[in-house]
């Protein structure tokens, strides 16, 4: 169904259930670890239409991964959707400030995450 | 100030304040459930440290198994909810909705069949009735050939006389006598064979009306059973449809309570990243105290040695229990997530079971007799089916009994039409009357008078037996259109036909709902193991997760170690009014970027919880769209 979902996080628990839940709905997934291997599958997949990446990664973190797609010419326009367990505001405007398109707070309810998928997604 | 062996090795190992060292070592009492409360604490802050470290990479290949686990309960929870779905839905759906379309015109065209089948009777018994009445006027217009008979007898004697009297001149009129007899003989053998046949006639008819009678009496009262019957179908069809359309509604309902299930543990499954984000944090603060940082955080640098050492000691006392309350907060989170999943796993099951349970139970007939709704649908068009074969077949009888009136009418057409001759002959033998009393002369006067009055018999005749002929071709027209009517190729043969018609689209109906039955049988086989075999998968599943009882034990452990240590610490510098609590322990307020450990940090300074952010866009307080 439609574009593939770029998932980026260094547990593997929380992949397996973003990709559960993005799968289960019918999306495809692709999974990255960090930052970095987030930027270079992104790379090699130009049709990812949506990024779904956690914040405290190692090698590359979640906002300068946004900062580098944001920099980049192919997917400077890409949706992408911060999944975090940090609530705090200034982290947030952070994230916004770099170029984040939502921000989502671990734990998430399936049906959260898939709303928000479908908003951005249109 | 005397402090004991454990303390003097932190600050030995920490090479933070040798001055204290020198003075003689005093080993606490262990604390209760302390266990360890023997070894230096840095050591100790490490041994802690080293044990959380791993905790989360140990216990994730659990979590992981799990999640696999479930996606693929899921997806087999998902197919067999499928099928189940589809057991209802078979029949809510368009087939049974076809079904009840198809029942209803079959009960139009049986109302129409109906009203034609009373309109044919009431014709029938018209028209019989009518028969009767015509042959009761005909039977008066035979009175008047009586009369002729009498007359021409008399006229064949007074003839036979008179040719006596004339001797050889009135010999000729002996013949016109034996004429005359002759053609009373004639005429009386053909009204007794009109009168027997009409009899006959009036007999068949009386005896047919009360059947014609009978027949519609026998059709309204099928014809009430016909629709009654139907109605009962198509009442039972609507209700099997309704309870099809509420079941596969709570079957609808069932899976969606097994989604919110699997939602549950998904969301419950996040909380062992959090826990190990949670124990990392925990862990960071203990490596701290063990490097000795909690000594390097503020202090006057003139403050006198002894002083400094019991303000590194209180906050050593405060670290410890923020970080046991740390430790306690993820573990009885992660045990309540785990918890949550084993719950909704169980949950899953039972739900499972109940799809499997309503899908059997509306597939089986709610009677109390255990027979299906499907079987008595099926009697219900048998016996419709066997009411409009009745209906056909008295039809039939009253076809044949008409037939049969209308073949003995025409029977006697053909004995008037005799009459009519006889008629002809009356008028010729008057007429050689007449000839034969003016050759006689004056002598044949008298033969004169009988050949006139033979004139006025044949008149009388010609009258009369045009009278009957029209009273038999009224009889022949009434037959002929009963005949027509009820016959091969009258409307009783279409209305036979439609029967024909109607039976045969019956049966199909009725072969169309077997095989949803049975298309019904076999859904249920197909989700009958696989249901057993998740609920089985599920009992195992659970009974295997061990995950949190790890997490259980090290996080407690991690625990009260760290109150033991707060508690030595306590006891060494007690804290008397809380006032430098805030100040050694600020710091670790930038640590805790998750909002479950800031509500821990200010519940241990007891100071006002942080508010939950609020809601922007309708998804969660935990969702903002920028």
């Amino acid at each position: 169904m439609g574009k593939p979902i770029l998932i980026v996080d260094d547990s593997s628990s929380i992949r397996q259930m973003v990709s559960f839940t993005l799968k289960g709905a019918g999306y495809n997934v692709i999974e990255a670890v960090d930052g970095r291997d987030a930027f270079e599958k992104l790379q090699g997949n130009p049709s990812v239409g949506m990024i779904v990446t956690d914040l405290n990664m190692p090698n590359l973190d979640g906002i300068g991964l946004i900062r580098q797609v944001r920099a980049s010419s192919s997917h400077k326009f890409i949706p992408i959707i911060m999944l975090t367990t940090e609530s705090q505001d200034s982290r947030k405007q952070e994230g916004r400030s770099a170029g984040a398109t939502g921000w989502i707070i671990k734990p998430f309810k399936p049906e959260q995450l898939l709303a928000v998928v479908r908003k951005v997604l249109g | 100030m005397t402090f004991p062996a454990t303390v003097i090795a932190y600050f030995s190992g920490s090479g933070v304040d040798s001055a204290i060292s020198g003075n003689t070592p005093r080993i606490p009492s262990p604390g209760k459930g302390d266990p360890r409360p023997v070894g230096s604490w840095t050591e100790r802050f490490r041994s802690i440290a080293d044990g959380l470290r791993s905790l989360g990479h140990d216990t994730e290949g659990g979590v992981l198994s799990l999640g696999a686990a479930l996606q693929a309960l899921d997806a087999k929870a998902a197919e067999i909810a499928k099928t189940a779905g589809g057991v209802a839905s078979a029949m809510s759906g368009e087939e049974i909705a076809s079904s009840i379309g198809r029942l209803r015109e079959l009960l139009d065209r049986m109302q129409g069949y109906l009203s034609r089948t009373d309109h044919e009777t009431g014709l029938s018994e018209g028209k019989l009735r009518g028969i009767i009445h015509l042959l009761g006027g005909s039977i008066e217009c035979m009175e008047g050939f009586r009369k002729i008979v009498k007359k021409l007898r008399i006229l064949g004697i007074s003839t036979r006389i008179e040719s006596a009297r004339l001797g050889k001149e009135g010999a000729d009129f002996n013949t016109l006598a034996e004429d005359v007899e002759r053609l009373s003989v004639l005429v009386e053998c053909h009204l007794v064979e009109i009168l027997s046949r009409e009899q006959a006639l009036d007999r068949l008819i009386r005896e047919t009306l009360p059947r014609v009678l009978s027949i519609e009496t026998d059709q309204r009262r099928r014809a009430r059973r016909i629709l009654d019957d139907v109605r009962a179908g198509l009442s039972t069809l609507g209700g099997i449809r309704d309870k099809y359309a509420v079941a596969a509604k709570i079957i609808a309902d069932r899976y969606n309570r097994v989604s919110r299930n699997i939602s549950e543990i998904i969301r419950s499954m996040q909380f062992h990243d959090i826990m190990r984000q949670q124990v990392e944090h925990v862990g960071e603060a203990l490596e701290e105290l063990a490097a000795g940082d909690a000594t390097e955080n503020g202090g006057d640098p003139e403050e006198e040695a002894d002083g400094r050492n019991r303000r590194i000691i209180r906050r050593i006392a405060d670290v410890c229990e923020l970080q046991a309350a740390h430790a306690e907060n993820a573990r009885a989170t992660f045990v309540d997530a785990v918890s949550t999943v084993i719950g909704n796993l169980r949950e899953m099951a039972g739900n499972m079971a109940r799809i499997l349970e309503d899908a059997r139970k509306t597939a089986d007939d709610a009677g109390g007799s255990g027979e299906t709704v499907l079987s008595e649908m099926e009697r219900s068009l048998r016996s419709i089916t066997s009411s409009l074969e009745e209906s056909a077949g008295t039809l039939r009888k009253l076809a044949e009994a008409t037939r049969s009136v209308a073949v003995g009418v025409e029977e006697m057409g053909t004995l008037v039409n005799d009459i009519e001759e006889i008629g002809s002959e009356v008028e010729l033998i008057a007429l050689n009357a007449r000839v034969k009393a003016a050759h006689t002369g004056g002598d044949g006067a008298a033969l004169g008078v009988l050949a006139e009055s033979i004139q006025g018999l044949s008149k009388d005749t010609r009258e009369q037996t045009a009278k009957v002929s029209d009273a038999f071709q009224a009889i022949l027209s009434a037959a002929g259109e009963l005949r027509g009517g009820i016959g091969p190729s009258g409307a009783g043969e279409q209305a036979e036909s439609g029967v024909r018609g109607i039976i045969g689209d019956l049966e199909t109906l009725l072969g169309e709902l077997h095989g949803l039955g049975a298309g019904v049988e076999s859904l249920l086989a197909q989700m009958e193991v696989p249901a057993h075999a998740l609920s089985s998968d599920i009992g195992t599943l659970v009974a295997g997760i061990d995950v949190h009882h790890t997490v259980d034990r090290v996080l407690r452990e991690a625990a009260t170690r760290l109150k033991g240590i707060e508690r030595e610490a306590d006891a060494l510098v007690p804290d008397h009014d809380g006032a430098g609590k805030a100040g050694n322990l600020g710091l670790h307020r930038a640590r805790y970027t998750m909002q479950g450990e800031r509500r821990v940090h200010e519940a241990i300074l007891d100071t006002a919880a942080p508010a939950a952010p609020a809601d922007h866009d309708g998804l969660g307080n935990n969702v903002e769209l920028f």
